[in-house]
């Protein structure tokens, strides 16, 4: 019986998680450059001592897992007009120095800052490519960004944006601020490369989608709550109050 | 079920700054020189509650883990600096700034504040001053009874004297340019502060290194877009409505476990 309510407590349990994952989702609704994270569910095993035990065994039904993982599938493009505001219509990532080091970000919502540095909104340096990555600077006049990252300040050359890729994207980590940690995963040059100007990538969250999961789960979380219900009332009271009876 | 209550108030929060933000930008569509600004968004921190690669058994490896968002900020609102429409007045006292930089305006207290709205007017010393009555830098005087004011792209000013044909050069406008236009720091009034991100203001003479040139006789509007406003104002009220609904579904959920013993 006990293992029933194990059950549906883990359907519970992993599904008030994935009303987390969406509530974050749909408030990154408006984040440039943000990549929602899909929850799985996943059959997990169930606890040990039971499988022991020949007749759970047999009712051994798997317990139910939350996993997430970063859906990379691109955002729509918002044209903005603003020149530094550069969109990745294809794959691949900027790169950004940050206090602990490169990072990653799809947020191509950029400024100059007082040192004439391209940096993005949390004042990060942009790296451009060059034998060691290094920021950009650009300084003041007219900046004009080729489809393939060359960025040129009043038409003269000034550097070429760093746009890396992954081939295991799956390893990417999300830090938070838009930014990627790439851990152990291996940049390489990106296969389709597209540099937008004057133009944001919006967060790949449609609310449509989000709204019908969100419901799927509210109703899933009711029908496991009725579910230990039945069990407490129905089955495990009428044991308790009526086999049990002694007349 | 908690980390969704706090994401999704997160969410309505930042999306009532960015509302805030667009009933500002709405109320200077009039506003000369106004600068309109955008509100960005960036997600907060992730919570880690199994690490992907972690062991699920001596043999296998979780493929991809399992990590859930805090939800949201606004991190910044930074000023769009695109040009605004030119209106004609015909006032001689009426300037554009075709391009990049700011007029230097000095402030009561001395300190030099800087701004795109051209209608100036004269003071009773015959200076040129905002429409609030803080002198242009370097200060530009009209002689009494001079007629013809004229200011030339290059920001010279010149005036006809009354018995003179030919017209005088009475002073000369200059404009100042930021590496980073867009750090500067509101302060109202069409008036801007440098700051540590904006970098030093470079002062100059319009129409060279870069500066823009000045126009005579008309005004540059405010560069809000209505259209553009009204679309964030309706994405922002929708995904703030999707907020309310994520709370009220957390809440819904929280009654459910509070059912569940009775």
């Amino acid at each position: 019986m006990s293992h029933t309510l194990f059950m549906a407590f883990a359907g519970m349990r992993s599904r008030s998680r994935a009303l987390d994952m969406a509530a974050s989702n749909l408030a990154n609704l408006g984040s440039a450059g943000f990549k929602k994270d899909i929850g799985g569910f996943q059959i997990g095993s169930a606890p040990q001592e039971l499988t022991r035990d020949q007749l759970a065994l047999q009712i051994n039904a798997p317990l139910v897992r939350l996993q997430s993982r970063i859906d990379f599938s691109p955002g729509d493009l918002v044209t903005t007009g603003r020149p530094l505001d550069l969109a990745l219509a294809g794959d691949g990532f900027f790169e950004v120095l940050t206090e602990r080091g490169i990072r990653y970000t799809r947020n191509g919502s950029f400024s100059i800052d007082g040192q004439g540095r391209l940096v993005t909104s949390a004042g990060h340096p942009v790296l451009g490519e060059g034998k060691t990555p290094r920021p950009l600077v650009l300084g003041p006049g007219a900046v004009t960004v080729s489809a393939s990252g060359d960025v040129s300040v009043d038409d003269n050359l000034a550097g070429r944006l760093r746009i890396v890729s992954f081939r295991k994207p799956e390893a990417l980590q999300k830090l938070g601020g838009g930014l990627f940690d790439a851990g152990e995963a291996e940049a390489e040059p990106p296969r389709n490369l597209r540099l937008e100007q004057g133009v944001l990538e919006s967060s790949n969250l449609r609310p449509g989608e989000a709204m019908a999961d969100l419901i799927k789960m509210m109703r899933g979380f009711e029908m496991m709550a009725r579910a230990i219900r039945s069990l407490q009332e129905d089955v495990d009271g009428k044991l308790i109050d009526e086999i049990a009876r002694i007349r | 079920m908690l980390r969704a209550l706090h994401s999704a108030a997160s969410g309505m929060e930042a999306l009532q700054i960015s509302i805030d933000n667009i009933a500002h930008n709405l109320a200077n569509t009039n506003t000369v020189g106004f600068k309109q600004r955008r509100t960005q968004f960036q997600d907060l921190f992730y919570q880690t509650l199994v690490s992907p690669g972690s062991s699920a058994s001596s043999s296998t490896e979780i493929p991809t883990g399992l990590q859930i968002g805090l939800g949201t900020r606004a991190v910044s609102n930074e000023i769009i600096l695109r040009q605004g429409d030119f209106v004609r007045t015909e006032n001689p006292l009426d300037l554009v700034i075709e391009g990049s930089g700011f007029f230097q305006v000095r402030l009561p207290d001395g300190q030099i504040a800087y701004s795109r709205a051209g209608n100036f007017h004269l003071d009773r010393n015959g200076s040129l001053v905002t429409a609030s009555g803080n002198p242009l830098d370097p200060q530009v005087s009209i002689p009494q009874g001079a007629s013809e004011v004229t200011v030339a792209a290059d920001g010279t000013v010149s005036v006809r004297l009354p018995g003179q044909n030919e017209s005088q050069p009475v002073g000369n406008i200059q404009l100042a340019t930021f590496t980073n236009p867009a750090g500067l720091n509101n302060i109202g009034k069409n008036l801007l502060l440098p700051t540590a991100s904006s970098g030093e203001p470079v002062t100059g003479t319009p129409g060279q290194n870069g500066i823009g040139t000045l126009l005579q006789g008309a005004l540059e509007s405010s560069n809000v877009n209505i259209v553009e406003e009204m679309v964030n104002l309706i994405v922002s009220q929708r995904a703030y409505e999707a907020g309310s609904r994520v709370l009220r579904a957390a809440d819904e959920m929280y009654q459910e476990v509070n059912n569940l013993r009775r």
